[in-house]
């Protein structure tokens, strides 16, 4: 192999990683902390990619004013998913089994939404910026991938910060490592999982307004993510932030080199193969606690 | 013979003699209807084995689905096997299916299982279409004009809805039979509380692979009579729609009784296909935001279903019927 192709290889893996991170950090966040497991993320996703159309569309805003908008919206259906979905059935039988059928209506619900108001017509989301970076006349990135990689980690790591700083992030993770003690240390669980279901529903919208500029916008945009992001989640460890984020970086830089030599259809097997061993020789994960 | 079984077996022939003359008043588009109701039912009732009955957390059914009408579409198209022998080999591979999925999952802990099987629904979907397998599968076209049944000069219509009744039927037996059975025990054990029933020395591994195997087996069969009776199968039969649409049917017809699923599958079968065909264009897409109201709604309100329903206002009715009585006298 040429070094150019190993460099643009690695490349195209960190951009795909910075993607896959943002996706499955908000659906590991939700398992973590609510113990919760968000079927409707890839419809979140989806929506994340629609508003911002609407932005440009509709409202005529220009993208990172979109993003606002998409920001604002996927909270607000983070908070009708924890109040009107999650919360009735907490601490109730079958709780668990309840919440992934909801969030699994949800979804269906919101495919039908999308559906009626938008059309099934694929649509495109402009890139950014469209310049592309050289090295001695070999483009290796575009501006747009160089833009959108930025803004993931730069998401990440403040999303990191505030785990460690601040008092709400510090709450959500005393609550994943034992709600008993957290709500005995005066944590209000109510609210932490409000506020955990709407950053995680957030990561969702964001990120769907990212995965559209790269793929089609269709009302199945989130489908395909939302299990990338179940295999990153059990490859990193279930509920582990900081493994989520590794494995998506790792089956990141496996898909774009397995989509160079085998064809890009082939990435679906590999992950598929990849939450196969996982699951038959180390189902902890890379970073999670024992099975 | 005990009480029980006397019963399923007077309500198995009831519904037996409903559906039989039941052709003879509906038209041939309430037929093909009954016909789809037949096979969703089939996999609603052995997937909500899984799910409702012992609480194993299974989302991938519709892998055995497609797995067996592929093998069977496969073998009755380049092989020239009849379709009756093709129904048996669709269930065996959908079994086999099963025991590839079940056995390095069913020991980890629930949600891994939860987690897996939905993805491999998804990836086989994505992997069916790929060009290298498109000998076999057809790629995104599908495998189509697959033989289908014939018997003498019966017409098409009726052949299948006859074939399909009586594969309801053999499956609703055979999965009373087993809940009912030794293994239905202990999977009822193992639905109760897994810890319990491992510290009283049930092998809760092995009659969870069971289950699994039984429910792969029966759905299996499913797959290759739908493959038959539509002459073709895509990867739509892994579509997250329809993984959703008989999730939806276990939901809203109760997951915590036997016949739940069955009751399900009906309504929502008719419902879906009434609102698909009655309303037009893009806005038939209502029903989709119709059916996820519906499942909230069911889960907010009544847990248990429409036959949770059923039973509680019956009981309501009742009581007030006994208590009217009592303050005549």
């Amino acid at each position: 192999m040429d070094l150019m192709i190993i460099i643009n290889l690695l490349i195209a893996g960190i951009f795909l990683g910075a993607l896959y991170a943002l996706m499955s950090t908000g659906l590991t966040l939700i398992w973590g902390t609510v113990g919760i497991l968000n079927f409707a993320h890839g419809a979140i996703i989806t929506l994340g990619g629609y508003m911002v159309w609407v932005g440009l569309q509709y409202v005529g805003l220009n993208y990172v004013l979109s993003l606002v908008i998409v920001i604002m919206f996927s909270l607000f259906l983070g908070f009708i998913l924890e109040l009107f979905i999650f919360r009735p059935f907490r601490g109730k039988t079958g709780e668990f089994m309840n919440t992934i059928y909801c969030s699994l209506a949800f979804a269906e619900s919101m495919a039908g939404i999308i559906l009626i108001v938008f059309g099934p017509r694929y649509k495109k989301l402009p890139y950014i910026s469209t310049g592309v970076i050289k090295v001695s006349n070999i483009i290796i990135m575009t501006t747009h991938e160089l833009v959108l990689v930025i803004l993931s980690i730069s998401i990440l790591i403040s999303f990191w910060i505030f785990l460690k700083k601040h008092k709400y992030g510090l709450a959500m993770r005393a609550i994943s490592q034992d709600r008993f003690a957290a709500q005995l240390m005066g944590i209000n669980l109510n609210k932490v999982y409000l506020l955990t279901v709407g950053v995680g529903c957030l990561f969702a919208g964001v990120s769907g307004a990212f995965l559209g500029t790269v793929y089609f916008l269709s009302p199945h945009l989130g489908d395909m993510p939302l299990v990338f992001a179940f295999v990153i989640i059990v490859f990193g460890g279930l509920g582990s932030i900081q493994g989520t984020i590794a494995a998506a970086f790792i089956l990141g830089l496996f898909q774009s080199t397995v989509g160079y030599l085998l064809g890009l259809g082939w990435s679906a097997a590999i992950f598929f193969l990849f939450m196969m061993l996982t699951i038959l020789f180390r189902p902890s994960g890379l970073f999670g606690e024992a099975a | 013979m005990n009480k029980q079984t006397e019963t399923f077996i007077k309500n198995l022939l009831i519904t037996a003699g409903i559906f039989m003359v039941l052709p003879a008043f509906v038209g041939d588009y309430n037929m093909t209807i009954l016909t789809m109701f037949f096979i969703w039912a089939i996999v609603a009732l052995a997937w909500n084995l899984l799910l409702g009955f012992s609480n194993i957390w299974a989302f991938g059914n519709l892998v055995f689905f497609a797995v067996g009408g592929y093998t069977a579409a496969y073998l009755s198209l380049k092989m020239g096997i009849p379709p009756v022998l093709g129904l048996i080999a669709g269930g065996c591979a959908g079994a086999i299916a099963g025991i590839i999925i079940g056995v390095p999952t069913l020991r980890l802990k629930m949600i891994y299982l939860a987690l897996f099987t939905f993805s491999a629904e998804e990836f086989l979907r994505n992997l069916v279409v790929l060009p290298e397998f498109s000998p076999y599968t057809g790629g995104p076209i599908g495998l189509q004009f697959i033989p289908q049944f014939k018997l003498f000069n019966i017409s098409f219509l009726i052949l299948h809805y006859y074939l399909g009744l009586f594969l309801f039927l053999l499956s609703v037996s055979f999965t009373w039979w087993v809940e009912n059975s030794k293994i239905g025990l202990a999977l009822r054990a193992i639905a109760g509380s897994e810890e319990a029933a491992e510290a009283i020395g049930v092998n809760t591994y092995k009659y969870k692979t069971l289950a699994f195997l039984v429910s792969a087996f029966i759905t299996g069969i499913a797959g290759a009579f739908y493959s038959y009776y539509f002459g073709s199968i895509t990867s739509g039969a892994l579509s997250f729609e329809l993984l959703v649409s008989i999730i939806f049917m276990i939901v809203v017809g109760g997951e915590y009784s036997f016949s739940g699923p069955i009751i399900g599958a009906l309504v929502l079968t008719f419902l879906d296909e009434y609102m698909r065909s009655h309303i037009g264009g893009l806005m038939s897409n209502v029903r989709l935001i119709v059916m996820g109201a519906i499942i909230i709604g069911t889960l907010l309100k009544y847990p248990a279903g429409l036959i949770g329903f059923v039973k509680q206002t019956w009981s309501k009715i009742k009581i007030n019927i006994l208590s009217e009585n009592s303050t005549e006298k």
